[in-house]
């Protein structure tokens, strides 16, 4: 491939300072007036045609919607008691000096990530939230997977344990409940400070039932994805703008595979870092480091594979140059405007709201805790 | 088409004419078959204009209205008769400046007779500085398409040249 560019390159040089000789011989007032005497026969045609032409082209839409399908690859369907890839199934408020900052959704389970909510460094202390759909569980044990630990106070009528072992995030305190028979919600604490008075606080702040729709301005052609393919979930900002705002698509070969390295992430990531641009694609300064790239253009397209392995299934570097080429910004991404602080505790969530509301008076903000001034990493996006 | 449309198209035509142009230059035997596929080109985008303006790049979408224009060109039996009555080996007139003069009349004779989906992949690739996904796109055909025929293009390109001309532009042998 290399060397089929450096010998092209080479053989065509000559060629690439001509210009032709002389105006092109084209007249644009011809191709107005060729122009709109087709598009008039076309339109009289398109009414000629009548039922059985719009009944042809109704069916030939849908076939070609079914042919161009695989170009926009998509999540599987959930089945009873999964949740759907392209809705946030539930919504958290700002709780224990904490504030969600990513969502991931996914098809067996859905995870939010928080962190302080004091602009100036809050507790030190971050927080994920990860509810699982009934029959599933952190160790893919699924239904017969029990917690172990220590009763604690129920969340919200539910049990809940107190786990000795944490199964989120080693070194973590990690409460569990059951937010419904059979299906676990974790709360995973970790920094200095991570309490069960925290944890339950998030626990309680988490609210069931929400349907919101996640946006996924991103068009990727399937097949520059090779095996990974299938969107396994879509991580995206909810917090204060100072965390910085990230909308990804996650591809991997199945479900199962969205909490492991086997995925490809194309997206959004701003701001851009501060680095130097290492490449051009398509025209646009980019820079390439660890099978992820990023566009240094301002927009803050990404693709970024999961690791060694998922950068040598697709082809390599240049191919992964490629793919970033065809994946195009279908529209702007909107981000939430939350505000850069905690939230009062007096408003409660809403079915209009599109951004996880504040938190409901079963959970308060924790302000006092000492600041740190840490920023803590993100661990929903893995970066 | 509306009076703003209108206004759109020919901004956009006007603006975008010297790069189709060069395009269609490189892909046709002679500046004048070159206007004629780009007069078609321009045409046909005229009629699907609102289309156009809803693809995702428009100037793919307008480099491959031409592409195809080319490509459908070539299929007539008119395309096969030689108006100019000129041999294969005539250069066709270019603009031409600097010591390189008769290698780029060489290049540009050579690329000529190169078949039309090489050459439209060549001039993609290397004169428009395409990716190969995006000229797969354009002529819609499979990436593995597009490097097949790239490497059948050089192939016959460095055979056209002669192996001292194609080694002296680096061209491996």
């Amino acid at each position: 491939m290399e060397q089929q560019e450096q010998d092209g390159a080479h053989l065509l040089a000559p060629l690439r300072s001509v210009t032709p000789d002389g105006p092109p011989g084209v007249d644009l007032g011809k191709a107005l007036r060729t122009g709109r005497r087709h598009a008039r026969i076309r339109h009289t045609t398109v009414r000629a045609g009548g039922t059985v032409a719009v009944v042809a082209a109704v069916a030939a839409l849908g076939l070609l919607v079914r042919v161009l399908a695989p170009s926009h690859p998509g999540p599987a369907a959930p089945a009873r008691d999964e949740f759907d890839v392209l809705h946030r199934a539930f919504r958290v408020g700002s709780a224990g000096g904490l504030t969600p900052d990513t969502y991931e959704t996914g098809r067996y389970r859905q995870r939010i990530v928080l962190r302080a909510a004091d602009p100036n460094g809050g507790t030190g202390v971050d927080a994920v939230v990860v509810m699982y759909a009934k029959g599933r569980s952190p160790d893919g044990r699924g239904a017969s997977w029990r917690p172990a630990g220590r009763p604690a106070d129920p969340i919200d009528g539910r049990r809940a344990i107190l786990l000795t072992s944490p199964v989120i995030r080693s070194g973590a305190t990690e409460l569990a409940w059951e937010w419904r028979p059979g299906a676990w919600g974790f709360v995973s604490l970790k920094g200095a400070g991570a309490d069960v008075s925290h944890a339950e606080k998030v626990a309680l702040s988490v609210r069931y039932g929400a349907n919101d729709p996640v946006a996924q301005p991103i068009a990727v052609p399937a097949r520059a994805l090779k095996s990974w393919n299938r969107l396994v979930g879509v991580v995206s900002s909810v917090g204060p703008a100072r965390f910085g705002r990230v909308l990804l698509l996650r591809y991997a070969a199945d479900d199962a595979a969205a909490d492991t390295t086997a995925r490809i992430d194309v997206g959004v990531r701003l701001p851009t870092p501060s680095t130097d641009a290492t490449m051009s694609i398509d025209g646009k300064p980019a820079a390439m480091s660890q099978g992820k790239v990023i566009f240094l253009d301002g927009s803050g397209l990404t693709v970024e594979t999961g690791d060694a392995a998922v950068l040598a299934g697709i082809g390599g570097g240049a191919a992964l140059r490629v793919l970033a080429a065809s994946v195009k910004l279908t529209a702007q991404p909107s981000w939430p405007s939350v505000p850069d602080a905690s939230c009062p505790a007096t408003r409660g969530p809403t079915a209009s709201h599109s951004t996880p509301p504040c938190v409901t008076g079963t959970a308060t903000p924790t302000p006092g805790h000492t600041p740190t001034g840490v920023v803590t990493p993100h661990p929903a996006t893995g970066h | 088409m509306r009076a703003a449309d209108e206004e759109a198209y020919t901004e956009y035509v006007t603006a975008k004419l010297p790069e189709l142009h060069r395009i269609a230059y490189f892909l046709c035997k002679d500046a004048h078959r070159a206007d004629d596929v780009l007069q078609t080109a321009i045409t046909k985008l005229y009629v699907h204009w609102h289309r156009a303006r809803e693809a995702d790049d428009l100037d793919r979408y307008v480099r491959t209205m031409l592409i195809r224009s080319f490509l459908n060109e070539q299929r007539l039996r008119w395309a096969r008769v030689r108006l100019t009555g000129a041999p294969h080996e005539t250069p066709s007139p270019v603009a031409m400046a600097g010591p390189d003069v008769e290698t780029r009349a060489v290049v540009h004779a050579a690329l000529e007779r190169v078949p039309p989906r090489q050459r439209a992949v060549l001039v993609l690739r290397f004169l428009c500085d395409l990716p190969v996904a995006e000229v797969a796109e354009i002529l819609g055909c499979s990436q593995g398409n597009v490097k097949s025929q790239t490497a059948r293009g050089l192939e016959r390109l460095r055979k056209l040249l002669g192996e001292p001309i194609a080694a002296g532009l680096g061209g491996r042998s």
